[in-house]
């Protein structure tokens, strides 16, 4: 019961800040506003109320009152909304300006397009604090469609942002890029043809960040999360036929290492080790080429729910990672999950090849494990015993570099499901914080897809 | 024309455990919303306008604190990660010649935030772990730069080479 009133609380929030109309309506007035939302501070058992007299936000119409988007943030104040009409922008747009909200009219032809070009890096790139960035698609760019980012090395770690049903393709390194960046939501969107990942998190700890019902295809890695961990939770999002599936990790290159403490349930890998995919410059992610989900020198995670199939090489891999450091991976709870149709379902890499170290291995429905029986070497409620199996790991080889797809040649996408009544919606800046108290792993259901 | 300008720095949303959207309906509690805005006000800063309009560099140049003395060398490193130029603010004399290694796995390039104070680095220079580019600055003055796939003149990541006689 509790579940459902959550779900319904949940909904409540969504159809707040997503309002009622239509959306096929072009918009055709400058300088309207629309409602406001506040911050809301009800309880989980007690859907919010309508605000009463709440102020009216202001909107900044592209490409009625500012020929461009970037014209149209600068003009911003905090709180209010840029609406961007239909049309192709060939922009590189910064931003900031706190707790805005950045709103195409219609995701599949509101696109910013980068055009490959070295002069548009990012199609959005975010310095602010509370900003979202909703239903629109970005397409084409040097480096990442949409990224949200704190300042490396002072003081600034970016706190709230959103990233709601957006299209994030054929761009050169990542979809959805959060880097130095807490308190987020990365949501109801798709990603394909990145050259890396098509949802990336990196350094942070903790994150309190949640990724769901979100789509990634056709990247060299589906997700990935370098040094990323706490209160982070990859929930509720198919990850098929990129070369990689799932890849939270440990590397010298960023702060914050090692990796640990994410939750990745209720997700629906399948597909992995697809040829006809961008590889990565990065040799590294060559080798997890064919695997669902892999865990290289991350540790303290839970993977749960999952529903694992049809991946080329394997279902799960744990394993060390060697950088500039050696990291080990530990203690990492593999449970409940359904692994089908994999070469071999479960691999367990550890450093001196007898002691799991903690990671474990429970109420899993799978066939095939390197070291074998798994889940009776490596139980989660259990005693763990001494590895003795070596038996050699076969992995599907990648196709060479000559084979390798070019990113700008990756299919695009078709038309993806717009955000609800996105004309008239009232602006929800991603100053509301995703609540991450006593995560109930009971709520989360096998993925439906599967 | 300088002027003494306070600086004020609007931190707003300080999230002091606030947070009320359960985006995912699988989490037990749900916290009170709640935003805090704090004003903080930091030391005054010495802008000189005219320099900032003309897009020239000031004359007058000044070290911050947490700069790197690396005067009397002939060459000197400093390495890129990611998101970051390591050694972030330099001093160097004059004629050394700084070389930038790439250590982190995304790609980085090396832009002056003003226009042709040096020739930038290309992306393509810069683009995997272990390349490097080098650029000899053989007058004095400030160099301000930045990556421009993550950073601006002014936010992200951002470099500083201050060179003296």
């Amino acid at each position: 019961m509790r579940r459902l009133l959550i779900a319904l609380f949940t909904f409540t929030l969504l159809a707040t800040a997503c309002g009622g109309g239509d959306d096929t309506e072009p918009a055709a007035t400058a300088d309207t506003t629309v409602p406001a939302d506040e911050p809301d501070t009800s309880t989980a058992d007690e859907p919010a109320d309508e605000p009463a007299d709440e102020p009216a936000a202001v909107v900044h119409h592209v490409p009625e009152d500012f020929a461009t988007i970037q014209e149209a943030v600068d003009a911003a104040s905090p709180g209010e909304m840029v609406l961007i009409g239909e049309g192709i922008y060939n922009e590189s747009v910064v931003v900031e300006t706190e707790n805005l909200v950045i709103r195409g009219v219609d995701r599949n032809t509101v696109i910013l397009d980068g055009q490959h070009s070295e002069e548009m890096a990012n199609g959005i790139i975010v310095f602010a604090n509370g900003v979202a960035v909703e239903n629109l698609t970005v397409r084409n760019y040097s480096s990442n469609g949409l990224f949200f980012t704190g300042d490396y090395d002072s003081d600034f770690v970016l706190h709230g942002y959103r990233a709601s049903y957006i299209t994030a393709h054929n761009n050169r390194k990542y979809g959805i890029y959060a880097f130095n960046a807490e308190y987020g939501v990365i949501e109801r969107s798709y990603a394909s043809g990145q050259t890396d990942s098509g949802y990336y998190v990196g350094q942070c700890q903790p994150c309190n960040a949640v990724l769901h019902n979100n789509i990634s295809e056709a990247n060299t890695l589906g997700y990935s999360g370098t040094n990323a961990g706490g209160e982070l939770y990859i929930v509720n999002n198919e990850f098929r036929n990129n070369r990689a599936g799932i890849v939270p990790n440990t590397l010298d290159s960023e702060e914050l290492a090692p990796q640990r403490t994410a939750v990745f349930a209720g997700n629906w890998v399948h597909g992995t080790g697809n040829p006809d995919t961008p590889a990565s410059d990065n040799a590294l992610w060559e080798l997890m080429y064919g695997i669902g989900i892999v865990l290289p020198g991350a540790n303290d995670n839970l993977v749960a729910r999952n529903v694992i199939e049809d991946n080329a090489s394997a279902g799960i891999a744990i394993s060390w990672l060697p950088d500039e450091n050696t990291w080990i991976a530990e203690r990492n709870q593999v449970i409940g999950n359904i692994f089908r149709g994999n070469p071999t379902d479960a691999i367990l890499v550890v450093l001196d090849g007898t002691d799991p170290l903690g990671n474990c291995f429970s109420d899993n429905e799978l066939s095939s494990s390197i070291p074998a029986n798994i889940q009776t070497v490596a139980p989660c409620d259990g005693e763990a015993a001494v590895i003795t199996d070596f038996a050699p790991i076969t992995f599907v080889t990648p196709p060479g570099e000559d084979a390798r797809l070019d990113y700008t040649l990756v299919a695009a996408p078709g038309d993806q499901p717009n955000m609800p009544d996105a004309l008239t919606a009232a602006p929800m800046p991603a100053n509301v914080l995703p609540a991450f108290d006593g995560f109930d792993l009971d709520a989360i259901e096998l993925p439906a897809g599967a | 024309m300088t002027t003494r300008v306070a600086f004020i720095a609007l931190i707003c949303s300080l999230f002091a455990g606030c947070a009320a959207d359960d985006p995912v309906g699988v989490f037990a509690g749900q916290r009170a919303a709640e935003t805090d805005t704090v004003v903080v006000e930091t030391d005054e800063l010495e802008i000189d306008l005219e320099a900032l309009a003309s897009d020239e560099p000031p004359d007058t140049v000044v070290i911050p604190d947490d700069a790197l003395d690396l005067t009397g060398f002939d060459a000197v490193d400093i390495d890129i990660q990611d998101n970051a130029f390591v050694q972030r603010v330099v001093v160097i004399s004059e004629g050394t010649s700084v070389t930038w290694t790439n250590q982190g796995r995304n790609e980085h390039n090396v832009r002056p935030a003003i226009s042709e104070a040096f020739d930038p680095i290309a992306t393509e220079e810069l683009a995997s772990k272990g390349s490097q580019a080098t650029r000899t600055f053989s007058a004095a003055g400030d160099y301000p730069y930045f990556c421009s796939i993550h950073g601006t003149a002014n936010r992200g990541q951002t470099g500083q080479i201050i060179v003296v006689p």
